[in-house]
């Protein structure tokens, strides 16, 4: 895990130079490419660590894709459990590129998996995972 | 020769990982009750000196013979020790501790209610529990002065609402024969009558235990004694091999959310019982919800959290993991109260052999556990050192100057005006 992330932090300076309109450099966060490889992500935390069954919000960056998403979603579960959250989140778009998904709740300790789909303007859906151990 | 090397692993106490000792922290001290916006009068302490009035009051049932601590008896750490809760009539349910009941993010086996003052309004109006009608409630408020000084104090005076019908609830003919003012005056003066019940219930906290003398004497030797190499295995199992910490964690041994554990009909068959698939929708379906008209923040993000409440598949079947806080006090045990023992329980936990669902939705968090007696005799150990003292003496029974039921006129003594009674300390 901490191996992930710090692949992720070191591609996110290779990538600083990608975000179109944005001249600061990304957040620190967690970088997700969606499964066909044409969307990245960068996805920040409220909360320092994954919080055990506390709320925290979720930054959703876009900083790579062929055009404008239509839409962003968040959503994470546990695939061993066979479940996901117990709360429905919205994710709204707070700038051209940045979404905010409030009220994320990992009720269990254990294994998670984070899921962010990004919409293409076609309707196509693009699917990012990422696991993430709640302890 | 083979015990020289066994013997000595065996007497050694159990020693504890770095994991081990952050897991044991997490879950100790119980920390004071959250904030409770959708309730102004939650920290109130002249509300919770009314919420216990009300709280041991048989007066505002049908009969006049039921009150909140029928159920939920301080003796019992305020549950009934009753397979199924007895009032008017014979529920399905298992009375729960009411001992950090606050801390709880739903109420209900089922989550039909989103707080503590919302869940008040449930058993009162329940032709099972204290099957009183809501016009009822308020006519006896109404006329018992000690009731109704403490009521004013807080809220202000009584409207004049007449003679109300009896037997007056929303669902009653008579409902619709009350002006809009009267109907929203009896709502009103029932959900504060509510809200001061959970004032009340806020200070339920669950006591010190050897399990919290254990965990600070980490801190400090002196703290208090040490639990038993038993319980100290059985700690390790529950946060451990055994997995128990996956749905009972923290200060309150609950994530506070539900499972369906698969739990049988009294026949053996898959149960009928939707548990949160229909207490969702009967909390979705109430006025009194966090993010609803009666609610003292229905825009708060703690309401808009309640509000977001997913409901799934796996939910059909699902009850509230309970907290495990004071578990030894609070037999029988399940939604439906079927274990008489928490040996009963670890027994179905160990083999799951009992297990039957009626779907494929559920999720798949158990397996059996596969563990021999002397662990689940460790188990129970652990679980038993969560026992706690009771609450504060002044907590545990009727105001002194609180009258059982309404004496007609005002013939009681009353040792603090009214007007004072705001702010008052807790201990009268």
């Amino acid at each position: 895990m901490m191996t992930r992330t710090l692949v992720a932090l070191v591609m996110l300076a290779a990538l600083g130079g990608c975000s179109a309109g944005h001249q600061l450099a990304p957040p620190p966060g967690h970088l997700m490419r969606t499964t066909d490889g044409q969307w990245d992500v960068i996805v920040s935390s409220s909360s320092d660590t994954w919080p055990l069954n506390e709320y925290f919000d979720l930054e959703i960056r876009v900083i790579r894709g062929p055009s404008a998403p239509v839409e962003v979603r968040a959503d994470a579960g546990m695939p061993a459990h066979r479940h996901g959250m117990n709360v429905q989140v919205d994710t709204v778009r707070t700038t051209s590129d940045i979404w905010l998904t409030q009220d994320m709740l990992l009720h269990m300790p254990g294994d998670w998996v984070l899921t962010i789909d990004v919409i293409d303007t076609s309707g196509v859906l693009h699917r990012a995972t990422m696991p993430i151990v709640v302890h | 020769m083979l015990y020289l090397f066994i013997l000595p692993a065996v007497l050694m106490a159990p020693t504890l990982t770095e994991d081990q000792i952050r897991t044991a922290r997490s879950m100790s001290p119980v920390p004071p009750p959250p904030s409770s916006p959708t309730n102004a009068m939650a920290d109130d302490p002249a509300a919770a000196l009314l919420g216990q009035s009300l709280f041991f009051e048989p007066g505002i049932s049908g009969k006049g013979t039921t009150s909140c601590s029928s159920c939920h008896q301080p003796t019992l750490a305020f549950s009934d020790g009753r397979h199924v809760s007895t009032g008017a009539g014979v529920g399905i349910r298992n009375a729960p501790t009411l001992l950090g009941a606050a801390h709880q993010r739903w109420f209900f086996w089922d989550g039909r209610a989103d707080s503590l003052w919302m869940q008040a309004t449930h058993p009162i109006e329940d032709p099972l529990e204290m099957n009183a009608a809501r016009g009822d409630v308020v006519q006896f408020i109404a006329h018992t002065p000690q009731l109704r000084r403490r009521y004013e104090s807080l809220f202000g005076p009584i409207p004049e609402l007449g003679a109300l019908p009896a037997g007056l609830t929303p669902e009653s003919e008579q409902w619709n024969s009350l002006t809009s003012t009267q109907q929203q005056s009896v709502n009103e003066i029932f959900v504060n009558l509510c809200k001061c019940l959970a004032a009340y219930e806020r200070q339920l906290q669950p006591g010190d235990s050897d399990f919290d003398r254990w965990v600070a004497s980490f801190e400090s030797p002196d703290a208090g004694p040490a639990l038993s190499d038993s319980a100290i295995r059985g700690f390790q199992l529950f946060t451990g091999d055994a997995g128990c910490w996956q749905c009972h964690f923290g200060p309150l041994l609950s994530d506070r959310e539900f499972h369906d554990l698969g739990l049988p009909a009294p026949d053996g068959s898959p149960s009928t019982d939707p548990g949160r698939g229909e207490g969702y929708a009967t909390l979705r379906a109430s006025s009194f919800r966090a993010d609803g008209p009666w609610s003292d923040a229905p825009e708060s993000r703690a309401a808009r959290r309640a509000a977001a409440a997913r409901i799934g598949p796996e939910h059909w079947g699902a009850f509230r993991t309970p907290s495990l806080r004071n578990v030894a006090l609070t037999a029988p045990y399940m939604h439906d109260g079927r274990f008489a023992s928490i040996a009963e329980v670890l027994e179905f936990y160990n083999t799951l052999e009992t297990q039957a669902r009626r779907h494929h939705h559920a999720e798949d968090v158990l397996q059996p556990l596969n563990l021999n007696a002397a662990q689940l005799a460790d188990l129970e150990a652990f679980l038993r050192s969560l026992s706690g003292a009771p609450p504060a003496t002044h907590l545990l029974g009727p105001l002194q100057d609180t009258p059982p039921t309404a004496i007609p006129g005002d013939q009681i003594r009353h040792s603090t005006p009214p007007a004072a009674t705001k702010g008052a300390p807790i201990h009268e």
